[in-house]
């Protein structure tokens, strides 16, 4: 076997720990559940009693108001001396006055201390305003529902229709891609120095050479992440089909899958290949593996990541493409060009032929650059 | 059959000199062990480590000459190895890297595990042994490949006296089947017992102590003030009241007068001419 695959092997293997992705599993279900419960909680059990007061002469709207009261398992008072004898009494905490002179539509929140409540309010404001605005404007409450409804964009390219549910999962992709670059970080920056630092790799420079130690690191690295990528991918894309985030048509996972994955798999690897040796540069020019370089080191995929998040609105623009030909932003922006827009082939070809040069220079010099000095 | 030869090789860090220019040639024969003695901080680590070709950064000439493949077997003076996995992992590791044939891995293995009274750990992982189980580790890897050029820099430290005896017992072997072995340790009494040549390394230089370690183990020093008492017996040189005595060129006769003058206390042991003895006071007057 090749020395450098039997290396990469054995660091894949040793490195492989299937405790490790259930116990992930069961912490991310579990902080699914609890985002969900905590919501439930939050919403239900909010301990301030409500009132709704709507002293106005409109007896069709207070028979309306006294509905959703109802509804909401509120008390509602017509009398304003009842309702602010029940919060002197303590039985309330607030009531929601419905103004009959204000300008525009408006309902007073009395309370005796701070309200904190907000989103129950809200809820509540949500409940009441279908019913209050019309009134208001004096406008049909259909005609009121049509307006709420906004504007339907129909899209006639077939496939801008998913663009939302695509934008979705690139932004699951890239999360998951960062994820992978920051595990090959702490793998090859730690594995490395500390190799380094104990001697470990005198034994193996004498029977291997400085390229194979390197290679066989970057691509247990890129087995490890690619291992974490599927499983994530898997994990997240459930998920989010789960909770409905994303409702793609089997014929627009074909079409995604026979159009874009191999684009999407060499971005990827190249892309994923480029920070690997850069760490791996990086880490043979760190004698001390708590040098504060690492430390600064980290920032630099995750701020690439962060320009391109922050820039994925503007997807189609030049600028954005610009961004696939540098090698530290090509893994995101490449990644997201093909994801949410027509490939251009190529730009694909210029942008992956770039950034694997750069690689290629990178794994020159980590290569050309490791010492290993002892005095004895 | 390995032939080494050093042209001037010289090795700084910085404005440390650690080498300063050594030209020798190091013959294989039927099977050698070098022995390297320096003091701390001597640079012999960074002439095995010249010597293994790990460090290519010096000045002067490195040749080997051999007529078959040279097979290297290297031991760093850090014991350490990769934490990952367990014993057999990393032999069979080691035997893939080392290019062990394919065939031949898990016999080779086995047969480490063995030799090195590691079987009954071989399912343990690396962070659970002890640090003499971890150097006998060490050793199974770096000479799984049988190899032919041996350097070890400090193969018996940390190792009890039992351990100690199972590495000069393997390298005795290798000495046997013909390779050449380098190796440096700070136990000199060990060296003396299996190197076949010293050398010293000392102030940059590399300097034989003897050609030969029999020697050391042969010559006998003796105090005596009445001389004709010693009449007979061949004596090799003296120096005032001291003689030097070959005691393979003396008859049985002649070592029973020794005995008998020993314990009539006419004469006494000045010294024997050990390692030791040489390395403190070529050290000291260095």
């Amino acid at each position: 076997m090749n020395k450098t695959l039997a290396l990469a092997l054995y660091e894949f293997k040793g490195r492989l720990n299937f405790k490790a992705d259930l116990i992930g599993f069961v912490l991310i279900a579990f902080l699914i559940s609890s985002r969900l419960f905590a919501e439930y909680f939050v919403e239900d059990t909010v301990p301030l009693n409500l009132a709704i007061l709507y002293n106005g002469n409109d007896s069709g709207l207070s028979k309306e108001l006294e509905t959703i009261a109802d509804n909401l398992s509120i008390p509602f008072f017509k009398i304003e001396q009842s309702v602010v004898s029940d919060i002197d009494s303590g039985r309330l905490n607030a009531y929601l006055g419905i103004c009959n002179d204000c300008t525009k539509p408006t309902i007073k929140v009395h309370s005796v201390g701070q309200f904190t409540a907000l989103k129950y309010l809200n809820i509540i404001k949500s409940e009441l305003e279908p019913l209050l605005l019309p009134q208001f404007y004096k406008i049909p409450k259909e005609l009121y529902g049509n307006i709420t409804n906004g504007i339907e964009l129909e899209f006639v390219e077939s496939n801008t229709n998913t663009y939302q549910e695509f934008l979705i999962l690139n932004t699951l992709f890239m999360i998951i891609t960062i994820l992978g670059v920051l595990t090959a970080f702490a793998f090859l920056l730690q594995g490395i120095t500390e190799e380094k630092d104990t001697k470990v790799t005198l034994m193996y420079m004498s029977c291997m050479e400085v390229r194979e130690w390197i290679d066989s690191k970057v691509l247990a690295s890129t087995c490890l992440s690619f291992k974490n990528f599927i499983v994530y991918i898997f994990i997240g894309s459930i998920g989010l089909r789960f909770f409905g985030i994303i409702e793609l048509s089997n014929e627009d996972w074909a079409i995604f899958i026979s159009d874009k994955l191999a684009y999407l798999a060499i971005t990827f690897a190249v892309g994923y290949m480029f920070w690997c040796y850069l760490f791996a540069f990086v880490s043979t020019i760190i004698n001390d593996p708590n040098s504060p370089i690492k430390s600064a080191a980290v920032l630099v995929p995750m701020t690439a990541f962060g320009i391109v998040l922050s820039l994925l609105d503007f997807v189609s623009t030049d600028f954005f493409k610009w961004l696939n030909y540098i090698p530290f932003t090509y893994l995101f922006t490449q990644s997201a060009s093909i994801i949410l827009t027509e490939i251009d082939k190529i730009s694909f070809i210029i942008s992956t032929s770039i950034t694997s040069s750069v690689t290629l220079i990178v794994r020159v010099f980590a290569i050309k650059y490791v010492k290993f000095e002892t005095i004895q | 059959m390995i032939s080494i030869s050093l042209s001037n090789i010289k090795k700084s860090y910085g404005e440390n000199n650690v080498l300063k220019g050594i030209s020798l040639t190091f013959n294989c024969g039927k099977g050698n062990i070098i022995g390297v003695i320096g003091k701390n901080g001597s640079g012999k680590s960074t002439l095995f480590k010249i010597l293994a070709k790990i460090d290519k950064s010096f000045i002067g000439e490195l040749g080997i000459e051999t007529k078959e493949q040279v097979r290297l077997g290297f031991l760093p003076e850090d014991r350490s190895l990769a934490k990952l996995g367990n014993i057999q992992d990393i032999l069979t590791l080691w035997a893939r890297i080392q290019s062990v044939p394919a065939k031949k891995i898990q016999k080779a293995v086995e047969r480490w595990l063995v030799k090195t009274n590691l079987w009954s750990n071989r399912l343990d992982k690396i962070s659970s042994l002890s640090k003499g189980n971890q150097q006998k580790l060490q050793l199974a890897c770096a000479l799984i490949h049988e190899p032919n050029l041996i350097i070890f820099d400090e193969p018996f430290s940390g190792l009890d006296p039992n351990n100690q005896e199972l590495v000069i017992e393997i390298l005795s072997e290798f000495r046997n089947s013909g390779a050449l072995i380098f190796l440096s340790a700070h136990q000199l009494e060990l060296v003396e017992r299996i190197a076949n040549q010293c050398f010293l390394l000392l102030d940059g230089n590399l300097e034989v102590i003897e050609s030969s370690t029999e020697n050391l183990q042969n010559e006998l020093v003796i105090e005596c003030y009445r001389p004709q008492l010693l009449q007979g017996i061949p004596i090799a040189k003296y120096k005032g009241a001291f003689y030097f005595i070959e005691l393979d060129k003396i008859s049985l006769l002649h070592k029973n007068i020794l005995l008998d003058l020993f314990s009539n206390q006419e004469i006494k042991v000045a010294q024997t001419r050990s390692l030791r003895n040489i390395f403190l006071q070529k050290v000291q007057a260095g």
